[in-house]
């Protein structure tokens, strides 16, 4: 079981240190919305189904878009296209939404933005500062309630296997080409670090129940 | 007796069932009641975060426009010069751009993000998110639709050039590097509530300012007392009306954006640093009063945060609702229920009867817990959600340590309490990371810290209150 867990270890410092080399020379492969991107607007007289404008946006720029209602009567929507677009794309868009709704619009009457990219250190810099002051109370902590079995040598242990398994899961992330989302990659990253977190620290507590249980007899 | 026993224990089981299956109808399908003629859910909706409902988008872009100076013969800058000033003494005007081409640089570009976003910290606002594109120099803001949005939005791009001038001179006195921080201050009293702008100035500022309320003193006062001397001999009277026309009430003009606020003289020296603009006097209407302390609250993290080096323009500014839709949310609804009811599965083939009881209990948890969030004022994040993942596990970590536990030989069986008293220290931890992050006024950090807390709260009393007499026997 020991000799289990060093190869785990192991396999997870070997996933970070493969996660930094892809982070360097490939950097974060950046959801939609995270991406730098274009954004069309296109706006309506009337309410429309937003499913039949995806459909249309996904046959002229690709599946690689995401669209959103503007405002909350059904009559504008912004896509969020992750590559460049084309005239052409432009041009057939327009052209399929007329066909659509039998209207008679030109390209000029699309909205396009240009989305610049999020930067990698906004997605995370709101998480560093609570994160450290917690990882210094638990680090306090974890010396006060584990002293009778190892002192600052569990509490080293436990915040050190928390950064590998966690860093493992970015190290993932980043290889995989998995898509850096706000929505979840940093707050599933947290949950795992949570799960290890229970896990090392309810083996400790085992571990201080039978120092206890020897001490008494 | 031991049929008392039984019958007891049958009545409890059927008890905690009905009240968690009571638990869980309430939180999945609510309490309907016919209002205005139609059934309307009594229990109040979650509030859901930005990334959930949908951002108010904002485009800033760099002012591209140009202005008309006045110079004159010798290049210096006339401001307020009319048209006839103009002609008679030969000034010229000049079109300049806004913001000069050596303005628009990278540097600055990122100086103005982050001054902008640090109005938005200074001005408390929960959830926002800032991309920038460095080429363009363009903003792209999202924020949250709330009651503080539009106040947040109509001063976010303001320029923030905070000036003391003398009125007459148009010579700068104080300026924002002067400013060490602006807050909020209000003031209590039968007549109603006042609010004031309190600007806190550096050494230097506090030195000027000094220096400035005594040269910009009102004359009022020594008039006054001069006054009474007068009133006794003409010689003095003549002699006050040459003073008068000696001292000229001097003036400052406080301006923000080339914008004036006010225009005034100081009664006494101020050796304080401080200066206190009123912003709102002795008022009880709730509503206005709001309005007075958003209005001094947008003033104050401009202030605060200095000047942005780059005029921007808003471009555009739109609601734009979530793309998360009503398909993506039936899916990760039929995901949470396949993995609840493996993990049912797993634990009625483990623990037989009590493996029932304990997913029943298990999802009345969930509900108790979607229940609490909806009355605690605790805003639903993509983070949060995570969170109630989070706690659930904690739940179901909790009821299989109390299952195992009666799954013991009598001997073997450990008190609940210690399980409990086992189990606080193990997630001790995890109710530090909670407590920090509700702490935090970011959306995002603040639902998951906050429904961390609540579920681990809940974790406990709940199986205390549930679990425990079902399963622990």
């Amino acid at each position: 079981m020991k000799n289990l867990n060093k190869i785990l270890y192991i396999i997870c410092i070997l996933i970070i240190i493969a996660g930094a080399i892809v982070l360097k020379f490939l950097g974060t492969n950046y959801s939609i919305e995270n991406t730098k991107g274009k954004s069309v607007e296109i706006y309506f007289d009337y309410s429309t189904n937003k499913n039949d404008i995806t459909a249309i946006a996904k046959e002229t720029f690709g599946e690689n878009i995401k669209v959103s209602e503007i405002e909350r009567f059904n009559d504008a929507f912004a896509i969020f296209v992750k590559d460049d677009i084309t005239d052409e794309q432009k041009n057939n868009f327009i052209s399929k939404i007329n066909e659509k709704y039998s209207l008679e619009k030109k390209v000029d009457d699309l909205t396009i933005t240009d989305i610049p990219k999020m930067q990698g250190k906004d997605l995370v810099k709101s998480y560093i500062t609570p994160s450290l002051i917690a990882m210094v109370i638990i680090f306090i902590y974890l010396c006060i309630r584990y002293f009778k079995i190892g002192n600052v040598k569990v509490a080293v242990e436990v915040i050190l296997k928390v950064f590998l398994i966690t860093g493992a899961y970015f190290g993932i992330v980043v290889i995989t080409r998995l898509p850096i989302v706000n929505m979840y990659t940093v707050p599933v990253g947290i949950l795992i670090a949570i799960i290890t977190l229970i896990t090392l620290c309810y083996k400790n507590e085992i571990k201080l129940k039978e120092f206890n249980k020897e001490k008494k007899k | 007796m031991k049929k008392t026993k039984n019958k007891g224990k049958i009545l409890k089981i059927i008890l905690v069932v009905l009240i968690v299956i009571l638990i869980s109808m309430i939180s999945f399908v609510g309490i309907y009641a016919k209002r205005n003629g139609n059934y309307k859910n009594l229990i109040t909706n979650y509030k859901l975060g930005m990334e959930l409902e949908g951002t108010r988008t904002l485009i800033l872009k760099p002012d591209s426009s140009s202005e008309t100076i006045v110079k004159d013969s010798e290049g210096n800058i006339i401001e307020n010069a009319t048209e006839d000033e103009i002609k008679e003494k030969g000034y010229t005007q000049e079109e300049v751009p806004v913001n000069s081409e050596e303005n628009l640089t990278e540097e600055n570009f990122i100086n103005s993000k982050e001054i902008i976003e640090n109005r938005l910290k200074e001005y408390k606002f929960e959830e926002y998110s800032i991309k920038q594109d460095l080429d363009s120099g363009n903003i792209i803001l999202e924020l949250a639709e709330n009651d503080n949005t539009d106040t947040v939005l109509s001063v976010i791009n303001k320029q923030g050039k905070f000036e003391i001038k003398d009125s007459t001179t148009d010579e700068v006195l104080i300026d924002n590097s002067m400013i060490k921080q602006a807050k909020v201050l209000y003031n209590t009293t039968t007549t109603g509530t006042s609010v004031y702008l309190n600007i806190e100035f550096t050494k230097e500022g506090k030195e000027k300012l000094t220096q400035i309320t005594t040269d910009y003193k009102t004359i009022e006062e020594a008039n006054s007392e001069n006054a009474e001397e007068t009133a006794e001999s003409a010689e003095d009277a003549e002699g006050e009306e040459s003073e008068e026309a000696e001292q000229t009430q001097k003036e400052i003009v406080m301006e923000i954006d080339g914008e004036a606020i006010i225009t005034t003289s100081f009664d006494e020296p101020i050796t304080t640093g401080q200066l206190q603009l009123t912003v709102g006097s002795n008022s009880k209407d709730s509503e206005k009063l709001k309005d007075y302390i958003k209005q001094a609250q947008s003033t104050a993290s401009v202030l605060t945060t200095g000047s942005i080096p780059v005029k921007y323009t808003a471009d555009t500014n739109k609601y734009i609702k979530t793309s998360i839709s009503n398909k993506d949310v039936k899916i990760a609804f039929y995901v949470a229920l396949i993995i609840i009811a493996l993990i049912s599965l797993l634990l009625i083939i483990k623990y037989k009867t009590k493996g029932v009881l304990a997913s029943i209990l298990a999802i009345g948890f969930i509900a108790l817990v979607l229940l609490v969030i909806r009355y605690t004022n605790v805003k639903v994040s993509s983070a949060g959600i995570i969170a109630i993942i989070a706690v659930s596990i904690l739940n179901y970590l909790l009821e299989i340590l109390i299952l195992n536990n009666s799954n013991k030989k009598d001997e073997e069986k450990e008190k609940i309490l210690n399980i409990m008293s086992r189990f606080i220290f193990t997630i001790f931890p995890i109710f530090i990371i909670a407590v920090t992050f509700s702490f935090i006024t970011s959306t995002l950090l603040n639902s998951f810290g906050m429904i961390l807390f609540w579920g681990i709260i809940l974790t406990l009393v709940y199986n205390l209150i549930f679990t425990k007499p079902l399963l622990n026997k």
